[in-house]
């Protein structure tokens, strides 16, 4: 059997999910490894979550929100920004692999942006090989 | 800024009180079994005498103490807090959190070359009482120097205050190396560190920013039912238990090592003696080099979570080509 990357894409309710929803609309697919995992928005989203994923066995995880300047709260996703830049630089500086964490910005009509991103993100991860943590 | 010499601590601290700029004050005094300095609050003047104003609480760190203080309004009347810079910064951390109420505070705060037995004194560099109302200096000098902006009725006196910039920067030079060796090493090697730990949660129960009254970490969010504990435990290649140490201490990292003034209580209560302050101060130092923030000093430095640049950080964005 082939190894299959496990990989949770969280999604801000209004970008990203909307982003999912456009896919969808325009009948795109992305790889069925990938679990959705919805937030409110990406500033309300604790680097908890995405280290709990993180360390029982998710290969990677993936965020999306709406892009900057465009959140629904307004600010949001400036928060999630530094949370992630810190979350980022804390796994660096211990030896874990930042890389299997990746902020892409997907705005409510970019179904292609999203899936193109899952797909990207779906081939980076296979090349890095399961999570060893 | 003015600057005063005295012979001896104890007695300008019953000078404050005479002098009524304090009336209260918070110091560390033998406690009940005689063996180890608590913070304690003090109206009576004559118990100065018996306290150890310079002396580290064993486990406690005064910030933390004077947050419960002020919990439910500001004092009432002046109260002077005796602390060493690691706890000022705590305490300043603390007044930027929301949690202390800084009225009628005033913070006596000495230079401090750090205690036996503390390995995070050894690797500290921040130890000279910068914001505080009364510093009090020693290192490299003859007797104590008063620097305050309040009106004291000593004799004004500058002295000889050349020397304490070598002193301390030959301390500081000696407390780089040391940091920058240990850090290194700790860097490498943190799940190894991290093995003994027995989840007690005593380092964030100590930890001066760690203020939440329920933590994540304690709290049912994080138990599972037993099925899932069986599928964790297929996923994972076994589970050990206590389970979520490198999450429990990674994420606490997350929330609060911006903020972490490398006071090491935290290490000082870890029954598992993991270098846990250590851990923080690796962690910490490359988020302050991000951020570029230092916890603990000015008032109008915001906590970079709690604030955000239109345009920053593009580095840890992914760009869609």
């Amino acid at each position: 059997m082939t190894w299959e990357p496990k990989i949770v894409y969280i999604m801000c309710s209004w970008c990203g999910s909307g982003g999912a929803e456009s896919a969808s609309a325009y009948g795109l697919k992305y790889p069925e490894n990938i679990k959705p995992f919805r937030v409110w928005c990406t500033g309300g989203l604790d680097p908890a979550y995405i280290l709990r994923a993180f360390l029982e066995g998710a290969d990677g995880i993936l965020i999306s929100g709406c892009h900057p300047g465009d959140c629904h709260y307004d600010t949001g996703n400036y928060f999630a920004r530094r949370r992630l830049a810190a979350l980022k630089t804390i796994l660096k500086t211990f030896g874990f692999d930042e890389d299997r964490v990746w902020l892409r910005w997907v705005g409510h009509s970019e179904g292609k942006r999203l899936v193109d991103t899952a797909i990207e993100f779906n081939e980076h991860i296979k090349k890095l090989g399961p999570n060893k943590i | 800024m003015k600057y005063y010499k005295v012979e001896n601590v104890k007695d300008f601290l019953k000078n404050l009180m005479d002098e009524k700029i304090v009336e209260a004050l918070i110091l560390p005094l033998k406690s009940y079994t005689e063996e180890a300095y608590n913070p304690f609050l003090i109206k009576d003047k004559s118990l100065i005498d018996k306290s150890e104003p310079f002396t580290f609480c064993k486990g406690i760190n005064t910030a933390r103490e004077v947050s419960k203080l002020t919990f439910k309004g500001a004092l009432p009347f002046k109260t002077g807090i005796v602390l060493k810079p690691c706890e000022l910064r705590a305490f300043r951390e603390l007044i930027k959190l929301n949690q202390i109420n800084p009225e009628n505070l005033v913070t006596i705060c000495c230079d401090c070359n750090g205690f036996e037995d503390r390995e995070i004194c050894e690797m500290c560099v921040d130890f000279v009482p910068d914001y505080a109302d009364v510093k009090i200096l020693s290192l490299g000098l003859e007797g104590y120097y008063i620097e305050t902006d309040l009106e004291l009725q000593l004799e004004e006196n500058s002295g000889n205050l050349e020397n304490i910039e070598k002193e301390i920067l030959k301390i500081l030079d000696e407390k780089r190396k040391n940091r920058d060796k240990k850090l290194s090493e700790i860097k490498s090697n943190l799940k190894d560190l991290l093995k003994n730990c027995i989840s007690c949660h005593n380092c964030m129960r100590v930890c001066p920013i760690c203020f939440c009254q329920e933590c994540f970490f304690d709290s049912p969010a994080l138990k599972n039912d037993s099925v899932t504990y069986l599928m964790r435990a297929s996923r994972k290649n076994g589970l050990d238990f206590p389970e979520n140490k490198l999450l429990f201490h990674l994420g606490r990292m997350n929330h609060m090592s911006v903020s972490c003034v490398n006071c090491g209580v935290c290490e000082e209560v870890c029954p598992a003696q993991i270098p846990v302050s250590q851990i923080f101060v690796a962690a910490g130092d490359e988020l302050k080099k991000l951020f570029n923030y230092q916890p603990g000093k000015s008032l109008e430095d915001k906590i970079p979570f709690t604030c955000y640049q239109h345009d920053e950080l593009h580095d840890f964005e992914k760009e869609y080509k």
